[in-house]
């Protein structure tokens, strides 16, 4: 049982302790702001430097949960300008919602508008792994298509069929190649693949850093999500299939929207396609 | 799990001692099984839909019960319940089962902000009101009993016109919740406010109290020269926050104990060691307590 209570009193003192919180709030964020009126040491005695452990708190924990989202990004711009790039984002765009590993979704753009890195372009390519990565390792579990036992019960020509991606699976389109950069510098343990639909000799090695496009695929198959990167061909392949095609239609459309560098390997790439655990029989 | 919940409802009668789970330490508890009797996570650690954090918790939990902590709801916050984040909570409760369920005396978000740190109400009849109406409504979604625990703070408010041990006093007459006594907040608080940390747990509610917590604390100094402790969970627990410890052990009769270490996380048997020596301290009063019932 709560206690009885006068009503316009109680609004008129919600209102109040609402009036506290935002100015608490805005004080932790903006160091310039007095210590909000009524917190003190002890009475009468106001001590900046001990609502300054709050702010510190406040913003320390942030900056460490965003660095915990892009370990690459911060290493390759290093810890001080991390910290000090994190805190503009953070003022400008701080979580709301308490799960922070989901906060910081649009650092990647926040990167590429960033003045001060018009000359680093391809980190917003190396977020952008980076958030994939994030998602993928927390994403739902799922089964993918097991060809290998289930191809017998299909009942028509495994082309025929519709396929969607496993709930782990990542599709990104980078404006730079950065699978080296990204893989060396991240602080997961990331297997990476190359597969094409059309492979040429030169393209069996992944880019460090290179004007793209480059396009990529996360997986879960179990625990750690892995790396793949596409030719524009298969990453063409993987929308069509999330549209609903067959998987005949998906690899037709697939060669007919792409420019194709090198030879047509479906057969290498389909196999690979269903070792990888990335797709889901659907239809 | 189910025996694991059993046991624990009928044993309340010795020394439950538990440690903060990490994920660094997945790995070796699941190989060494320690003795520990439970662990506790943060609720916001395992929102997510799948993977890692939730294939490790639910290995752990095959031997070992659970307490669920969680960090984010702001109880003490002036605005309504996040609702989504409150069903978020429930799917991670209903999915686990956890024996204890615990969150703050504190906010945390204000106007759609989520501020990441456990920051301080004054303790007013309205504030009161506020957090009695937010525990209604997380006990009433979760369908059971929580527990509430005592921040550690910095600051005072001189709006405040209740002590915070009748206001812990009367948010669980009000509620029915129980409450989660930190002795380490206890010391850093009544250190940083200039009270006796005795003074204050004998005027805590310790009858409503279901688990208490450990944890280091950082010290520091402000710009009048005055000393004042920084709750940092990055080290052991200090000398005087076990002393105080013993006295909270007695009031409360032995309540099942947990040691946070959640910054610069250690080796796992370092952590175990804290968790060993709180055990020590627990059995001696369930042992002196069996004597004297013998007697």
């Amino acid at each position: 049982m709560l206690p009885s209570v006068d009503m316009k009193k109680a609004n008129n003192s919600i209102q109040a302790h609402n009036e506290l919180q935002k100015a608490f709030s805005l004080g932790l964020i903006d160091s310039r702001r007095e210590v909000p009126t009524g917190i003190v040491k002890s009475r009468g005695i106001i001590s900046k430097k001990r609502f300054d452990v709050y702010r510190n708190n406040v913003m320390a924990s942030l900056i460490e949960a965003l660095a915990a989202n892009y370990p690459a990004v911060q290493k390759l711009v290093g810890d001080d300008y991390f910290k000090a790039l994190a805190s503009i984002y953070i003022y400008s765009q701080p979580p709301s919602q308490p799960v922070l590993y989901e906060y910081g979704e649009s650092f990647a753009q926040f990167l590429a508008s960033f003045p001060g890195l018009v000359d680093f372009p391809y980190l917003e390519s190396v977020a952008k792994l980076e958030w994939s990565w994030l998602s993928s390792f927390h994403s739902a579990d799922d089964r993918s298509f097991d060809f290998s036992n289930e191809e017998n019960r299909l009942g028509k020509p495994i082309g025929d069929c519709q396929f969607r991606p496993t709930k782990s699976v990542r599709l990104i389109c980078c404006d730079y190649d950065v699978t080296g950069a990204y893989i060396r510098n991240t602080s997961a343990n990331i297997n990476c693949e190359i597969m094409r639909l059309y492979s040429s000799k030169k393209d069996e090695h992944y880019q460090d850093l290179a004007v793209g496009p480059a396009y990529y695929l996360f997986v879960r198959p179990d625990l750690s999500p892995e790396l793949y990167c596409l030719d524009m061909a298969g990453f063409e392949l993987f929308n069509e299939l999330v549209r609903g095609k067959s998987l005949n239609e998906a690899l037709v459309k697939a060669a007919s929207k792409s420019t194709p560098n090198g030879e047509l390997d479906a057969q290498e790439f389909l196999e690979k396609l269903f070792s990888s655990n990335t797709l889901v029989l659907s239809g | 799990m189910a025996n694991c919940i059993k046991n624990w409802e009928k044993e309340q009668a010795r020394a439950f001692v538990g440690v903060g789970l990490k994920s660094e330490h997945y790995n070796e508890i699941l190989r060494d099984k320690p003795s520990l009797d439970f662990f506790e996570v943060h609720a916001e650690n395992y929102m997510g839909a799948g993977g890692s954090p939730h294939a490790y918790l639910e290995a752990i939990t095959e031997s070992y019960p659970l307490s669920l902590h969680g960090v984010g709801l702001s109880i003490g916050g002036a605005g309504k319940l996040d609702r989504a984040h409150l069903q978020r909570l429930k799917m991670v409760h209903d999915r686990y089962q956890p024996v204890l369920f615990s969150e703050h005396l504190a906010w945390s978000t204000h106007e759609g902000t989520f501020f990441n740190d456990l920051l301080p109400l004054p303790y007013t009849s309205e504030t009161l009101r506020r957090v009695c109406e937010h525990i209604d409504e997380v006990q009433q979604t979760l369908g059971r009993q929580m527990l509430l625990e005592n921040p550690s703070t910095y600051i005072v408010f001189e709006q405040s016109t209740i002590s915070e041990t009748e206001f812990l006093s009367q948010v669980a007459q009000a509620t029915g919740c129980g409450l989660l006594l930190d002795v380490n907040n206890v010391f850093v608080s009544c250190t940083n406010i200039g009270c006796t940390p005795e003074g204050y747990l004998h005027a805590f509610p310790h009858e409503h109290v279901g688990e208490m917590h450990l944890g280091g604390h950082a010290e520091d100094q402000d710009e009048f020269g005055s000393d004042f402790l920084i709750d940092a969970h990055d080290r052991e627990v200090s000398d005087p926050v076990w002393s105080l410890y013993k006295l909270a052990i007695s009031l409360t009769k032995g309540a099942p104990t947990l040691i946070e270490w959640d910054n610069d996380v250690p080796e796992f048997t370092r952590l175990y060691s804290e968790a060993e020596a709180a055990r020590s301290y627990l059995q001696a009063f369930h042992r002196q307590r069996g004597n004297r019932h013998v007697a």
